[in-house]
C-alpha cells in the first residue's frame, strides 16, 4: 500500500491505527476504574481465590472455638475386671435358676397342699370320736412323695447352677433362701421317715403321739420353705 | 527477671488446660431400679474417671465403671444382673462428656454445667445429656454431682422378669464424685 505524507511529512498512513491502539487502552482503563474495588479475578480464578484488595491487613485472631467433639479418651486402656465373666456360664446359670425358681412355686403349693392335707388326715385318723374314714390318707401319701421328688429335682438344679462369679461374703437375701431351704430339706427328710414310722405303728398307742410328731415337722418344713421363698420373692 | 519468668509461667499454666482426676475412694455412682415387687439401689465405688477444664471454661469428662463393681446387697441378684447385661463381653458403663463451667474459682456457689455427651453401656452408645452442678473447692478439687435417668430398652437391655413381671425401663443412676487436681 503506498504511503501519504502531509505537507509537515507526517506519514497520514498510521493515523487510524493509532487511534485504535488509544481508543482500546482508554476502554481498558475505565473497566479496570469501574470495577469493585475487591475484584474476583474470576475468569482466572477459582471462585474461592477471592483477592480482597480493600484490606490489606490480616484478620484479627479471634476467639478459639470450643472443642465440643467426643473424640477422645482421657483415660486409656482399661485394666481388665477383678473377676472374669464368662458370659455363656452366667446365662446358663440364670437359665437354670429361672427354672428352679418356676419349679419352686409349684414346689411350694405342693408342700401347702400336702401339709393341709396331713392335717385333714391327722383330724380324721386321731381328732374326733367318729369313726375314721382314711380318705385322706391316699392322697397325703400322693402329695407327700410327689413334693419329697419335687424338691429333691429343685435342690439338684440349684446345685449344680454354675457359681456366682462375683459372690460377696455378705449376709443377703440369698443366704436366708439357702439357710431357709437347707432347713426345709432337713424337715423334709424328717418327715418322711417320721410318717413312714407313724404308718408302721398302727394299733400301737404311741402312733398319735408320732403322728403327731410327723404334723408338727410338716408345719415347721413349710415355715422355713415360706421364709426362703419369701426372701426371694419380698 | 525473676519476676518476669514467674509472671509468665503463671501465663502460660493460666493456657494450659486444668487436669482434675477421680478420688474413688471418695467417689460412689448409685443405680436405682424398680419392680412392682422390689425397690432395687446399688452403688459402685471403683469409679475411674479423668476432667480437663480449658482456660475458656470448656470441659471434656470421662468416666468409666466396672459393671462388676455394682453391689445391690444381694450377691445372687448382682450375678443375675451381670448376666444381662453380658458383663463378659461389655465389662465397662462409659461415659464421655463435654460442657462448660462457669468458673473454678473456689468457694463460690455450686455451679450448673450440663455434660452433653455420650453414654455406653451394654455396648450401645448412647447420646445423653447430664445435667451436674460443680463446686470447687480452695485446693483446686471439684466435687460433681447430678443424676441421669436411663432407658434399659435404649441400651438393649433385656429387663429381668420376676413372677412374669418385668422390671421398669428406667435406670436411675446417681453420682458424687470428687475430683482432684492431678500432680
Amino acid at each position: 500500500m503506498p504511503r501519504s505524507f502531509n505537507s509537515l511529512g507526517e506519514n497520514v498512513t498510521e493515523r487510524p491505527r493509532r487511534a485504535v491502539s488509544t481508543t482500546i487502552a482508554w476502554v481498558a482503563l475505565l473497566l479496570l476504574a469501574a470495577a469493585p474495588r475487591g475484584a474476583t479475578a474470576g475468569l482466572l480464578l477459582d471462585e474461592a481465590l477471592t483477592l480482597d484488595l480493600a484490606d490489606p491487613k490480616p484478620a484479627a485472631p479471634g476467639p478459639k472455638p470450643a472443642d465440643l467433639s467426643l473424640d477422645f479418651d482421657l483415660l486409656g486402656k482399661p485394666a481388665p475386671p477383678a473377676v472374669a465373666i464368662d458370659d455363656q456360664s452366667m446365662k446358663k446359670r440364670a437359665d437354670m435358676l429361672q427354672i428352679h425358681q418356676k419349679i419352686g412355686i409349684g414346689l411350694a403349693a405342693l408342700t401347702l397342699a400336702t401339709t393341709v392335707v396331713g392335717q385333714l388326715n391327722y383330724n380324721d385318723k386321731y381328732g374326733s370320736n367318729a369313726p375314721v374314714t382314711g380318705k385322706y390318707e391316699a392322697t397325703h401319701t400322693v402329695l407327700a412323695f410327689t413334693t419329697l421328688g419335687v424338691f429333691a429335682i429343685d435342690g439338684t438344679i440349684a446345685l449344680l447352677a454354675p457359681a456366682n462369679p462375683v459372690k460377696r461374703d455378705t449376709y443377703d437375701r440369698v443366704t436366708v433362701h439357702k439357710v431357709g431351704m437347707a432347713l426345709a430339706t432337713v424337715g423334709m427328710l424328717a418327715q418322711g421317715v417320721v410318717g413312714v414310722y407313724a404308718d408302721q405303728q398302727e394299733g400301737r398307742v404311741d402312733q398319735k403321739q408320732i403322728a403327731k410328731t410327723h404334723l408338727v415337722i410338716g408345719y415347721a418344713t413349710l415355715a422355713a420353705m415360706a421364709v426362703a421363698v419369701g426372701a426371694l420373692v419380698f | 527477671m525473676n519476676a518476669l519468668l514467674a509472671a509468665l509461667s503463671l501465663l502460660l499454666a493460666a493456657a494450659e488446660p486444668q487436669v482434675l482426676n477421680l478420688d474413688p475412694a471418695a467417689s460412689t455412682v448409685r443405680f436405682h431400679v424398680n419392680h412392682a415387687l422390689h425397690k432395687v439401689d446399688g452403688s459402685s465405688r471403683s469409679v475411674e474417671g479423668k476432667a480437663l477444664i480449658d482456660p475458656d471454661g470448656t470441659v471434656k469428662t470421662m468416666v468409666r465403671i466396672p459393671v462388676q463393681s455394682f453391689d445391690s446387697g444381694d450377691s445372687n441378684r448382682d450375678s443375675h444382673m451381670l448376666e444381662t447385661l453380658q458383663a463378659g463381653k461389655f465389662p465397662f458403663v462409659t461415659f464421655k462428656g463435654v460442657g462448660k463451667v462457669p468458673g473454678t474459682s473456689p468457694g463460690g456457689r455450686p455451679a450448673g454445667v450440663t455434660l452433653r455427651g455420650e453414654l455406653d453401656f451394654h455396648g450401645v452408645k448412647r447420646p445423653v445429656e447430664v445435667p451436674a452442678t460443680v463446686e470447687f473447692a480452695a485446693d483446686g478439687s471439684a466435687r460433681v454431682q447430678g443424676t441421669l435417668v436411663v432407658s434399659l430398652e435404649a441400651h438393649q437391655v433385656e429387663r429381668p422378669s420376676m413372677l412374669a413381671m418385668k422390671l421398669d425401663d428406667d435406670c436411675t443412676i446417681t453420682f458424687d464424685l470428687k475430683l482432684g487436681r492431678a500432680r
